[in-house]
């Protein structure tokens, strides 16, 4: 018996391995669960031998590639903070300090902000394949429920990343999206409860802080375990299934596919990093910076239309999403061959592009 | 029994125990504003009469002087203000009625035409709502001050307003900025003579001054009386300095074709060349600072070189290409030094732009290598 597998046996003896490598292993890994009663080895091999499509190919990869950025957003966030002071009169000094003296801080700072930006597109293109190729009909509802939450808690997680380094563009933006949230009726209240009325000082700073590095990750964190225990549960949606496994050339599409998303964010980072402006005042008005393009279409109807209406628009806006699955009962077909539901999700979807451009002069 | 006996007497004696105000009610809530209020000076210390008696003939009777005029303000405000015992404690200074009398305000008063229009110490200060100078609501307040002028000198308060001192005054509240009674006086109001000018001014801009006296242009000026400072920057509607004055003031005097043009047009495009490399660096230094780059040294140099240029600029004054040039050339080295550190940082920045092709190599050799290895594990 070689020494790798007396640790493997004496560790076995001790801890429910399997259960242990299933957890990890649930997050895009392993297709199939890991029984807890067979030999760990043996349940590795029969969990590689599963027939099922490649996790890593088209469009799959569009999860894995969520979670990967998540992954990389955990990563430089800790690094972060390490050196970020959370406080109303340190957070800009120690902002400015990260990116500017500290060893590789420009880097994890703008990559950590690129991965934001990629992570919102990344959810927000998956949620429109997932209405495409009609995804969410039974036993798949799931998926686009739990794609919408993470896609909600996503956004959550990045406009309270927006005022921690407390520069020019981060104070303007905190009121912006504070008056897009606040008059809505759910998300409101609990802005109002959270945040009160926005004061600059250490609590509002600490109130972001707490939510953006532990809440609302851990709970985007628990959404993904969910939603990768639901794809174990009914299969991965349709598709040409092949008949053999894909392990384990599945592992190294997975090693390309992080490479090659860590190429790209490392690209945009150094190329177009986030500008610090000066710090922020709060009796000044910064009108030239905009809020994150998801907001755009809200900023332009509350501006537009009275308080009410808008609230309304806002609410359904978040709670309709999550009956789709019961609204929209055609046929499991990619949507090109429906033109009526066609003609009605891309005319929408044009008039949400249309608002937010119209959004950027408001 | 001493003690109650003060006490009956201090509150006979204090202001809110005059009667007068029982007839003359609207003027209680002006007087409680005032500095006489606090300091205890009661109705019958100006108008004379008695006022701690409810009988109207007592009240009205021995020295009453009822609403005094013009002339009689002047001895009534007089009495105390100009007796030294009574404004030492206070440091209030007691000259105001001399200084007053010399003043042109004070010679119309004594010559007595028109003696209506012309201002005394209640048209200022006001009657019974006397204030500190220095509370904010005194129309002798600095603040306020080219408002109350400006009640009798309407044009000029006008032109004011859109003077640079105004702007620096009231807009920035930048006290050291001057108002009326800064160049002409206050008590002692004059409008001063076209040789006084300078002086006016250089209270101030005392280097511009001093490069002015010893310029070429303070003997002619004085000679052909033209009005100093005022010839090319105006009076009370002093804008900022710009380099457009330089085309604008010059042609008053010369025409075209001569040598003076030709100096003057020189010399403003030397400072045009230097608040351009102030700008570009300036431009720069903010650039790099958005990234963030350390920029504390840059910007401290930069401003540091541009408040002494600014300070230096009175140099302009000597209309010599040579001497403007001397003093201002190490600022505009300055501001060069900073632009091209500014930009080698930007440079130095730009740098890092080399990781991304590395990085992609590396990547596409990895991927290779995967492909490579994962090509073996199938033939396996």
């Amino acid at each position: 018996m070689s020494l790798w597998n007396k640790i493997i046996d004496w560790l076995e003896r001790r801890i429910s391995l399997n259960e242990f490598i299933s957890f990890i292993t649930s997050f895009g890994i392993f297709y199939t669960h890991i029984p807890p009663d067979k030999p760990v080895k043996e349940a590795i091999k029969d969990a590689m031998e599963t027939i099922s499509p490649s996790y890593a190919r088209w469009p799959y990869m569009l999860g894995i590639i969520t979670f990967l950025l998540f992954l990389i957003q955990v990563v430089t966030g800790v690094l972060l903070l390490f050196f970020y002071v959370p406080s109303i009169d340190k957070a800009y000094e120690s902002t400015v300090t990260i990116i500017r003296d500290r060893p590789f801080g420009f880097f994890i700072f703008n990559i950590h902000h690129w991965t934001a930006i990629l992570l919102i597109c990344v959810v927000l293109f998956r949620l429109g394949r997932f209405i495409y190729d009609k995804v969410f009909s039974p036993p798949r509802e799931i998926f686009w429920i739990l794609g919408f939450l993470i896609f909600i808690f996503v956004i959550l997680e990045y406009i309270t990343g927006i005022p921690l380094p407390m520069d020019a563009q981060a104070g303007w933006l905190s009121y912006r999206i504070f008056e897009i949230f606040n008059p809505a009726p759910f998300l409101g209240v609990l802005n109002r409860v959270l945040f009160g009325a926005i004061k600059f000082g250490d609590v509002f700073i600490l109130r972001n802080y707490i939510l953006h590095v532990f809440v609302f990750p851990l709970v985007v964190f628990f959404l993904f375990y969910i939603h990768f225990l639901s794809v174990r549960k009914v299969g991965l949606s349709y598709g040409k299934m092949s008949l053999k496994s894909p392990f384990p050339g599945y592992f190294f599409e997975i090693l390309i596919t992080i490479f090659i998303t860590f190429g790209v964010v490392f690209t945009l980072a150094t190329l177009f990093p986030r500008a610090i402006f000066q710090e922020f005042v709060p009796y000044k008005n910064y009108t030239q910076f905009k809020v994150p393009f998801f907001l755009l279409f809200f900023d332009f109807l509350r501006d537009k239309l009275p308080l009410t209406l808008y609230s309304i628009i806002f609410t359904l806006f978040i709670i309709l999403p999550f009956f789709l699955p019961w609204i929209d009962r055609s046929a499991p077909v990619p949507l090109i061959k429906k033109p009526v539901a066609f003609i009605l999700y891309f005319g929408g979807l044009l008039i949400i592009i249309v608002i937010s451009v119209m959004g950027l002069r408001v | 029994m001493m003690d109650l006996f003060f006490t009956i007497f201090l509150i006979t004696v204090s202001p809110d125990s005059t009667k007068c105000f029982l007839c003359h009610s609207e003027i209680r809530a002006q007087y409680k504003n005032s500095v006489h209020y606090s300091e205890e000076i009661i109705c019958s210390d100006c108008h004379g009469g008695n006022s701690f008696t409810t009988d109207m003939k007592k009240a009205h009777g021995g020295n009453f002087i009822g609403i005094p005029g013009k002339r009689k303000i002047l001895k009534v405000c007089s009495n105390c203000h100009s007796s030294a015992d009574k404004m030492a404690p206070y440091g209030v200074p007691f000259n105001q009625e001399a200084l007053y009398l010399m003043s042109a305000h004070g010679k119309l008063l004594l010559k007595g035409k028109n003696i209506q229009n012309i201002p005394v110490c209640s048209d200022c200060h006001d009657y019974h709502d006397v204030r500190k100078v220095s509370d904010k609501y005194s129309p002798a307040n600095k603040m306020n001050i080219h408002k109350t002028c400006g009640v009798c000198h309407e044009s000029e308060e006008k032109k004011y307003k859109n003077s640079i001192h105004y702007y620096y005054l009231i807009q920035k509240g930048d006290l050291s900025s001057p108002t009326c009674i800064d160049c002409h006086g206050s008590h002692g109001a004059y409008p001063p003579g076209y040789k006084d000018i300078d002086k006016i001014c250089g209270k101030c801009h005392q280097l511009v001054r001093k490069y002015f006296i010893s310029g070429i242009h303070y003997k002619p000026f004085i000679e052909t009386g033209l009005k100093e400072c005022e010839a090319c920057h105006g009076n009370h509607e002093v804008k900022e300095k710009s380099l457009e004055l330089w085309d604008r003031t010059c042609t008053g005097c010369h025409s075209e074709k001569e040598e003076a043009i030709r100096v003057s047009q020189e010399i403003k495009i030397f400072l045009k060349e230097t608040y351009e490399s102030y700008e570009e660096a300036n431009e720069w230094v903010k650039k790099i600072e958005k990234i963030p780059l350390e920029v504390v040294d840059l910007k401290n140099r930069l401003e540091d070189a541009r408040i002494d240029m600014e300070a230096n600029l009175g140099i302009t004054h000597l209309f010599s290409v040579e001497e403007v040039k001397k003093e201002i050339e190490k600022y505009k080295g300055v501001f060069d030094d900073v632009k091209h550190e500014a930009v080698y940082k930007f440079k130095l920045f730009q740098t890092r732009y080399l990781l991304i092709p590395i990085l992609w190599f590396m990547i596409f050799v990895t991927i290779f290598l995967i492909i490579e290895v994962r090509r073996g594990v199938k033939k396996e």
